[in-house]
């Protein structure tokens, strides 16, 4: 019993070490604060709108500036252009400065067109919740252009519009990856660390786990794709409200237009997100969200750049299933750049609309 | 499957321990065979065929070597197969490791002369650890030709003492006298050799996820400069004093850890090698088991310091020239063997004056005299260094006509950085060379709670401060 309880204390003062080692190198690294919780969810916090960027907020690589955008502080006296979409946008894990909002800006200034390209991409937000607080974004920044980048995924099961549906602060949520840094360290390292087919394993396991007592959706139905083509239609009007030009783009994923056997590891990360829907759906539900965003866009005389279609599959250009990668978020800022109009002086999209 | 990926650390260890634990004494050796195949083969398993065929060979000769031993036949009668094992041996490390290099060579040498003869480079896969396992294999047929030790009946027990995954791909150079008893009896791992084992794999892998890891990118950095100040080629010296020890050691400590976990005794490889006072000591304390081979089986057999200064001298000089060219097929190499052969014939031929002029100074057994002949013999490692790690002989001599100018490109950030990177080293040397403790933990002061946060910020370190994963830089000998 004694040496029962000698090794307990011993392994909690190891742990008590790891701790503390880990605030100490996240305060050295990030200057972070010692004592409060530190994880990405420090980037964001509850809004009139959801949850939204808190200004000046810093998790590792990533940094608000005043207005709870990602990026850098906009240059006074430049035009605005909003990049409006999910953690895609927001970027996840391109190097700092090479998320696809950053390239753009540096894309459009050797045009000869300086602008202030604002990330207001939210990790997880959907087009709907968004939309009030594109409006807002658009009231306080002025922008002339919003690049809309909707997650398809995101509709999975959803079947009405949340366009309209009063919002209400969401807490962020500070579970105990936060609480205990060395526990959401482990996390990450033993992701990045474990052979692909244990970690593919483990997930599975976990969808399993998931589904026990649920059905599995194969395929993405018409409602939830209605829903989705409703919030984008809301999106675009809460831009088209402020006198702004909406520039849709098609989602675009590590897949491409087929699916490898060399995919399916990639697919059920993914599904992991989505356990009750079935890997095969996937590419279908990009399909069709797809044709939607074209649809609309045809349909509303709007600039459209093709990601799907304009961006290469594969892990050079996705860091995942759809996040990108430095090269990955260039391709992006370049298909963007080439299909946007022009930031001085354009102001009517092709078409009319 | 390097000792430092996800793979080995996660599924192949942890499987072998637990298997290994459950087994009993014959079966444990049986299934080491099977676990040390697998985890050569994850390397090239084509590479397992060279390696039974060699061990095959050096089997059968060590065996009608210890016939005729038996049979009280003369020495002559059992020569013929120790030339059989050494021509096997050597054969295949110079056919694999060195073809390229002497065809490249005598082609050179002959264009000095104006004759170009035409010559084809093979494309030859040098077999991962055959440096190694080769000096290992034939430590076993000089012995039993010497009589110093008697050959084993079971072909599994050699191939094992071979092949044993810790130390198969870097050493330390095992000799079968050694590890054979090992096998052959059965093991039972104390309590202490458990924890030694552990304490000497979380240290090995500090030192090299931590600080070798850490250090690569200096080192690759001002190495690759194409016009590099003498400052920068003193930081890449220095970051790669530190990144060689602690990669080289780390790997070893982790062997022998893991190796004392199951109840095997790895001989000691390094001891404190920059705390060494002349060349002489160096040698006693850097690659230890291939000091310890050259000298008793080349050194020794060439007459060692029998007849006279001038045969001593030559003597050295073979032996660390094919020391140099033991770690590589390269002329960087041979220069560094030349250079360690001069520091040690140097040494022996002016130890003595240093001697008297110490005494005349009063300075014999000071501190200071000690701390002296530390940092003279430190430089001299360190320049050494920078002969081992150049890729050519032109920079080769670039780099030391920069070393004039010492803070030409020197960059204190750089040199803060590497003092962080070696400081918790440095530390516990300190500390290891006073006690003369090797593991340190032992120490009376060193309480289990202070190990518990030593080891924790240890984990930490390793973890999550490590540099960008590299393959061990002896795996390439």
């Amino acid at each position: 019993m004694k040496t029962a309880i000698r090794w307990i204390g011993l392994a909690a003062i190891l742990m008590l070490t790891l701790e503390i080692a880990a605030r100490l190198d996240d305060w050295y690294r990030y200057d972070a604060d010692l004592l409060r919780p530190y994880d990405i969810e420090t980037l964001f916090g509850p809004s009139t709108f959801g949850r939204t960027g808190v200004p000046g907020a810093r998790f590792a690589k990533w940094r608000m500036n005043s207005m709870g955008f990602r990026g850098p502080e906009p240059v006074a006296g430049r035009p605005n252009i909003i990049t409006f979409g999910a953690s895609e946008t927001f970027g996840m894990y391109e190097s700092p400065d090479h998320e696809y909002p950053r390239i753009l800006e540096d894309l459009l200034a050797k045009r000869g067109e300086p602008v202030n390209v604002l990330n207001a991409g939210i990790p997880g937000m959907r087009l709907g919740t968004g939309a009030a607080y594109l409006d807002d974004a658009l009231t306080r920044t002025h922008a002339r252009t919003v690049v809309i980048y909707p997650s398809p995924a995101h509709y999975i099961g959803v079947k009405t519009p949340y366009c309209g549906r009063p919002s209400r602060p969401v807490a962020t949520p500070h579970g105990l990856l936060s609480q205990v840094r060395i526990a959401g360290k482990a996390r990450n390292l033993i992701k990045g660390i474990l052979p692909p087919g244990i970690l593919d394993g483990l997930r599975r396991m976990s969808i399993d786990w998931e589904i026990r007592h649920e059905s599995v959706l194969t395929r993405i139905d018409p409602i939830s794709l209605e829903t989705f083509r409703a919030d984008l239609e809301c999106a675009i009007d809460a831009v088209q409200g402020r006198d702004a030009n909406a520039v849709l783009v098609t989602h675009a994923t590590a897949f491409g237009d087929h699916i490898n056997a060399d995919d399916r590891m990639l697919l059920t990360a993914w599904r992991a997100s989505y356990p009750d829907f079935a890997e095969e759906g996937f590419l279908d539900l990009e399909n069709r969200a797809n044709a939607i965003i074209r649809d609309v866009a045809m349909r509303r005389g709007l600039h459209l750049a093709d990601a799907a279609t304009g961006i290469p599959r594969g892990s050079e250009y996705f860091a995942d299933f759809v996040h990108f990668t430095d090269k990955g978020a260039r391709a992006m800022a370049t298909l963007v750049s080439e299909n946007i109009p022009g930031t001085s002086t354009e102001r009517n999209p092709p078409g009319g609309g | 499957m390097l000792f430092n990926s996800a793979e080995f650390l996660l599924v192949f260890l942890p499987a072998v321990l637990l298997v290994y634990f459950l087994l009993p004494h014959r079966r444990q050796n049986a299934f080491l065979v099977v676990a040390s195949c697998i985890f050569y083969a994850s390397w090239d398993w084509r590479f397992l065929f060279a390696l039974l065929f060699t061990t095959g060979i050096d089997f059968y000769c060590a065996k009608r070597m210890e016939a005729s031993i038996s049979n009280g036949l003369p020495q002559a009668g059992r020569r013929r197969y120790l030339y059989i094992s050494l021509a096997t041996n050597l054969g295949l490390l110079g056919f694999f490791k060195y073809f390229n290099f002497f065809t490249q060579s005598m082609h050179d040498l002959l264009a000095l002369f104006g004759l170009q003869v035409p010559f084809e480079t093979l494309d030859i896969i040098l077999p991962i650890g055959i440096s190694f396992y080769t000096f290992q294999a034939l430590s076993y047929t000089i012995d039993v030709y010497r009589g110093q030790f008697h050959a084993t009946r079971s072909f599994w027990d050699f191939f094992l003492a071979v092949l044993y995954f810790p130390h198969l791909i870097a050493g330390p150079i095992q000799r079968a006298a050694l590890l054979l008893p090992q096998i052959t009896h059965p093991r039972h791992p104390t309590r202490d050799q458990v924890f030694d084992g552990a304490h000497l794999m979380l240290w090995g892998f500090f030192k090299k996820v931590y600080i070798a890891d850490n250090l690569a990118p200096i080192v690759d950095g001002n190495f690759a400069l194409s016009s590099a100040g003498g400052g920068n080629v003193a930081l890449g010296v220095l970051a790669f004093t530190f990144q060689i020890y602690c990669d080289f050691s780390g790997y070893t400590d982790i062997a022998r850890g893991i190796a004392k976990i199951m109840g095997f005794e790895f001989v000691l490889n390094f001891r404190l090698p920059y705390f060494a006072t002349n060349p002489s000591d160096f040698w006693q304390r850097w690659h230890i088991s291939l000091s310890q081979w050259l000298r008793d089986y080349l050194y020794i057999s060439l007459g060692g310091n029998r007849d006279g200064a001038f045969r001593t001298y030559r003597n050295l000089m073979i032996t660390m020239l094919l020391g140099g060219i033991w770690h590589g097929a390269a002329w960087n190499f041979v220069i560094w063997g030349f250079y360690q052969g001069i520091l040690l014939i140097g040494h022996r031929a002016v130890s003595p004056a240093l001697s008297a002029a110490e005494r005349t100074l009063r300075l014999h057994g000071t501190p200071l005299s000690l701390v002296l002949r530390i940092a003279s013999m430190f430089i001299l490692t360190c320049y050494g260094w920078l002969l081992f790690r150049a890729s050519s002989l032109a920079q080769i001599s670039e780099m030391t006509v920069a070393l004039a100018h010492p803070l030409r490109g020197f960059d204190t950030g750089t040199f803060q950085k590497i003092l962080v990177l070696i400081s918790p080293l440095v530390i516990v040397q300190v500390i290891q060379y006073r006690t003369g403790e090797l593991i340190f933990v032992r120490l009376p002061w060193f309480k289990p709670s202070l190990r518990a946060v030593f080891y924790g910020a240890l984990l930490y370190a390793m973890l999550f401060l490590g540099g960008q994963p590299q393959a061990f830089v002896y795996f390439q000998f």
